[in-house]
């Protein structure tokens, strides 16, 4: 009598998919769940891995949406600094489900809370994207009013997009305990004031993300009949915790539970993918080299790994091994059109990361 | 007393002039002047400690305004440059689609004042300025001293081949387009000395020079007697009395002084 487990293919035990396989090479890790064309309109969001994602699917013509470009001629790095060029909108990491589906329901609403203006030395921040303006801006209102202005754009990006690449990064956040609204960084980091009786803690459970992510899912379904996601995984540990657990032990939790989410995503939903950039990564046949020295970046070997795994599922109309081409110049009106982003090999340091700031509280 | 270096393009006759106004007993630095039209000092080049360049019309220029074809960068203490295309207009064009806060005007983009200042900070390193200072910088340590293309006076709002000048009026932006242009050149020539903001008393709704400084403009041409008759419509050059107030400013930056 044959077991379930007999005529199996190789990547299915662990000495043959994983143990003598290079970290390289892993295949089959991956099978397209559906297919991602050049000429679907693509949005990234997500935590800093998000970025990778975003970067090589532009360099390989892929149709990444940049509905908030900046009306000023900035270099790449100008852009970058100010938060443009970084996703398909100015909305800086999106770390929790929570703050995407915030993102979402502000956007649809026009909803801006006077209480997400953080200061600082007398300059004013969005603590929902609090890296954007890396020098604030004058007032509180003109805070609100480049807020505005940001959420007409991102509502009008969800209008028009047929994939989501979004990277669940953390479980761990910060919350407005009257608003209830999710911070991408502790109040006080960057900007603003941290008070315990205005500011919680929070480390969202796998129930809230999947919920949120559900949510997400039906908002957007709505708008597209045709609407698709992938979900991805951030292999990037914490910076730091507050849970009170080791780093490490906290890290584990976050990505188990983000990883369970995924999975759930993609097992419940036929229009949501799983792409298993964090197995990539993290995968004990790569002993670690796809992590930087400080053991948490990711290299650009790591990257362009996982960027291969996806490409080789995800051509598009075009092989995988096609040259990179270099994007024209994007129009001068305001609807969503293909990004320009830097072509080009990036240095591991270009990611915009404000979790990356709680390291200088290590003592 | 120490010896100052004025290289300019046609705003160094305003500059001069109104040097000329100030008591020369009282004067605390030697200056002597050097000009050459428009964005040509971007086609000079320095060798072994001297700038000089192939172009003869530039030669000409420095021989007349200055007494030799090419300057010799070593024998000054100081620097002033003037002009050498840091003028507000090509900012106001960054402006042709965007706006700053307060407006709110529909179908314009809402960028931050720190931004534009960056965004324009990169252009200003495109310029003639730019491109002496570095050259100056190169050859000696003597402080570097950039004065701007004065704001055109009002009269460029008639100007139909510069309408953004009116829109940023209309739109109510000037103060921060203005406070954006000197915060960009600031940043970009503190590093080799200094930068000299337009005073503002000689400004008029922040983006333009007032009037009174506008009659009998003096451009290096007239300082030149190659045109003594100022141009009615010349809205880009200033007086006298504007560069006598531009002069105190960059004493007053300079840490040097005159007595009135």
């Amino acid at each position: 009598m044959t077991t379930p487990y007999a005529d199996l293919p190789p990547e299915r035990y662990w000495r043959s998919g994983v143990a003598d396989v290079h970290a390289t090479g892993l295949s089959g890790l991956y099978q397209k769940k559906f297919d991602i064309a050049r000429k679907d309109r693509i949005a990234t969001a997500g935590s800093c891995f998000a970025q990778h994602v975003a970067r090589h699917l532009t360099k390989h013509d892929f149709n990444v949406l940049d509905a908030e470009t900046s009306p000023l001629d900035l270099p790449d790095e100008v852009a970058r600094r100010f938060g443009y060029r970084i996703y398909s909108g100015r909305y800086g990491n999106l770390y929790t489900a929570r703050q995407l589906l915030q993102l979402l329901k502000d956007a649809a609403s026009g909803t801006v809370r006077p209480e997400d203006v953080w200061e600082k030395n007398g300059r004013f921040y969005d603590g929902l994207r609090p890296s954007v303006e890396p020098d604030g801006l004058a007032s509180p209102e003109e805070v609100m009013a480049h807020r505005r202005e940001h959420l007409g754009f991102v509502d009008e990006l969800f209008s028009n997009v047929d994939v989501l690449i979004f990277t669940l990064g953390l479980t761990e956040a910060w919350v407005h305990r009257a608003s209830g609204a999710v911070y991408p960084i502790c109040p006080g980091v960057i900007a603003g004031a941290y008070d315990p009786a205005e500011h919680a803690f929070k480390n969202f459970e796998f129930d809230e993300i999947l919920a949120d992510m559900l949510e997400v899912n039906e908002i957007l379904k709505a708008r597209n009949g045709n609407f698709r996601m992938m979900v991805t995984v951030s292999p990037v540990p914490l910076t730091a915790t507050a849970s009170g657990d080791h780093v490490l032990a906290a890290t584990t939790f976050s990505k188990s539970t983000l990883r369970a989410v995924a999975g759930s995503l993609r097992n419940r939903c036929d229009n949501i993918d799983y792409f298993p950039s964090y197995e990539i990564i993290t995968s004990p046949s790569s002993r670690g080299m796809f992590y930087e020295p400080n053991l948490r970046s990711v290299t650009e070997i790591g990257v362009e790994t996982v960027m291969k795994t996806l490409l080789s599922q995800h051509a598009g109309d075009k092989p995988a091994e096609a040259a990179p081409k270099e994007r024209p110049a994007p129009e001068k009106d305001d609807a969503p059109r293909k990004a320009k982003r830097g072509g080009g090999k990036k240095k591991k340091d270009d990611l915009v990361c404000e979790e990356i700031l709680l390291e200088a509280f290590a003592r | 007393m120490k010896t100052a270096c004025v290289i300019g393009n046609s705003h160094i006759g305003a500059i001069k002039s109104g040097w000329d106004r100030i008591d020369e007993a009282s004067r605390p630095v030697a200056l002597e002047f050097f000009g050459s039209k428009s964005q040509s000092l971007q086609r000079t080049f320095v060798e072994d400690g001297v700038l000089k360049s192939d172009d003869e019309q530039i030669q000409r220029s420095l021989l007349r305004t200055g007494g030799a074809p090419e300057i010799d960068l070593r024998r000054y203490d100081m620097f002033v440059l003037v002009g050498g295309g840091v003028h507000f207009k090509a900012l106001g064009r960054m402006l042709r689609n965007a706006t700053l806060y307060p407006d709110a005007t529909p179908g314009r983009r809402l960028v931050s004042q720190p931004a534009l200042t960056e965004a324009f900070r990169r252009r200003v390193e495109a310029l003639a300025a730019w491109d002496l200072s570095v050259m100056i910088s190169s050859v000696t340590d003597a402080p570097i001293y950039v004065l701007p293309e004065p704001f055109f006076d009002k009269d460029v709002m008639k100007a139909t081949h510069k309408p953004f000048m009116k829109q940023i009026h209309e739109l109510g932006i000037g103060e921060q387009a203005a406070a954006a242009f000197d915060a960009a050149c600031e940043r970009t020539f503190s590093r080799f000395g200094g930068f000299v903001a337009q005073p503002r008393e000689t400004r008029e709704d922040h983006i333009f020079t007032a009037s009174k400084y506008a009659l009998a403009p003096v451009s290096m041409r007239r300082m030149m007697d190659m045109d003594l008759d100022a141009r009615d419509d010349d809205f880009v050059h200033k007086n006298d009395e504007y560069g006598e107030l531009m002069m105190r400013a960059f004493l007053a930056l300079a840490g040097l002084s005159a007595s009135k």
